[in-house]
């Protein structure tokens, strides 16, 4: 029987078809929040820091970059695999993040294989709103350690 | 831009990137995304996990907006396209880890459009996906990270 964990750089944690990354709560988000994200990763886009511009492009006010919720999310596998080990991110935007909302970020193991002699885990992520309402959602695949 | 018009970038490079991967810019970048790792902020911390130098967060990728090459104002390639950036939304985003970047390095690329489609939205108006393709490589051409976007220019707003 083959036994699945993630490497040592990783949580430690075994892992199954169906186990749980870390998960995360984080908020309520601020504007400053925002502007902070907006200054390290260069998204100058006034959607993301104007208010009045926002709306006057037909939003109820200013909301988050994608890549914010991303960054936030990209905690889940790099603290459950080890940062080194993951290979591949991908990420799907559905809903913007609106200041005053808090997310809910984690994963969840759905495949477990072996490619090329290299053990991998592929697991689900997402990001939602307290509320359930999903923001971001995609999937990472990370190298991992299987014993036989 | 006419969409016909723009059909013509498909397969084209449409940027060159920069993307220096330096210390300080990653603590910021650590601290924006809320993940306060020692690895972020410490090279000790860095070198116990293994790292030559402080390593990049996964998304750290996206600062390259910071330098733009061969044009003094930064565009996203959504702008490049002819898209209107009040009503473009960041569809999805894909990043392939050859290795992790570590602090001490400039890494450099160009942005090739992968694909330009078009498609009816629910009001019966005109969305337009535009998914793009950069390869990061560092100082001896290797590549680094490969990253795929893709990115939707909604219908136009519904007056009234």
């Amino acid at each position: 029987m083959t036994v699945w964990s993630t490497k040592p750089e990783g949580n430690g944690s075994a892992l199954e078809v169906g186990s749980l990354g870390p998960a995360f709560e984080v908020g309520p988000i601020t504007r400053t929040d925002i502007v902070r994200y907006a200054g390290a990763g260069g998204d100058f886009n006034p959607l993301h820091h104007d208010d009045e511009y926002a709306r006057s492009k037909g939003f109820p006010g200013m909301f988050a970059m994608g890549m914010f919720q991303a960054g936030l999310l990209s905690r889940v596998p790099t603290d459950w695999f080890g940062l080194r080990h993951v290979r591949t991110l991908s990420l799907r935007f559905h809903a913007q993040v609106w200041p005053g909302e808090t997310l809910r970020l984690g994963g969840t193991v759905v495949e477990l294989f072996e490619e090329d002699e290299v053990s991998c885990a592929k697991a689900s992520l997402e990001a939602t709103n307290t509320e359930g309402e999903r923001k971001v959602t995609g999937f990472v695949i990370a190298e991992v350690e299987a014993t036989h | 831009m006419a969409t016909e018009s723009m059909q013509e970038l498909i397969g084209k490079v449409v940027r060159r990137v920069r993307l220096p991967v330096e210390a300080g810019k990653i603590e910021e970048f650590a601290r924006a995304i809320k993940d306060d790792s020692p690895r972020y902020l410490d090279s000790d911390a860095a070198h116990e996990e293994g790292f030559s130098d402080i390593p990049a967060p996964l998304t750290f990728s996206v600062a390259l907006a910071h330098h733009p090459v061969g044009d003094s104002s930064a565009r996203s390639v959504a702008e490049i396209c002819g898209l209107d950036r009040s009503r473009v939304l960041h569809g999805e985003s894909t990043w392939e880890y050859h290795r992790t970047p570590v602090a001490g390095g400039v890494l450099e690329g160009e942005t090739k459009i992968a694909d330009i489609v078009t498609k009816e939205g629910r009001r019966g108006g005109e969305m337009i996906l535009v998914t793009a393709e950069t390869v990061l490589k560092d100082e001896a051409g290797i590549p680094v990270i490969t990253l795929r976007s893709t990115s939707i220019q909604t219908e136009a707003a519904v007056s009234g």
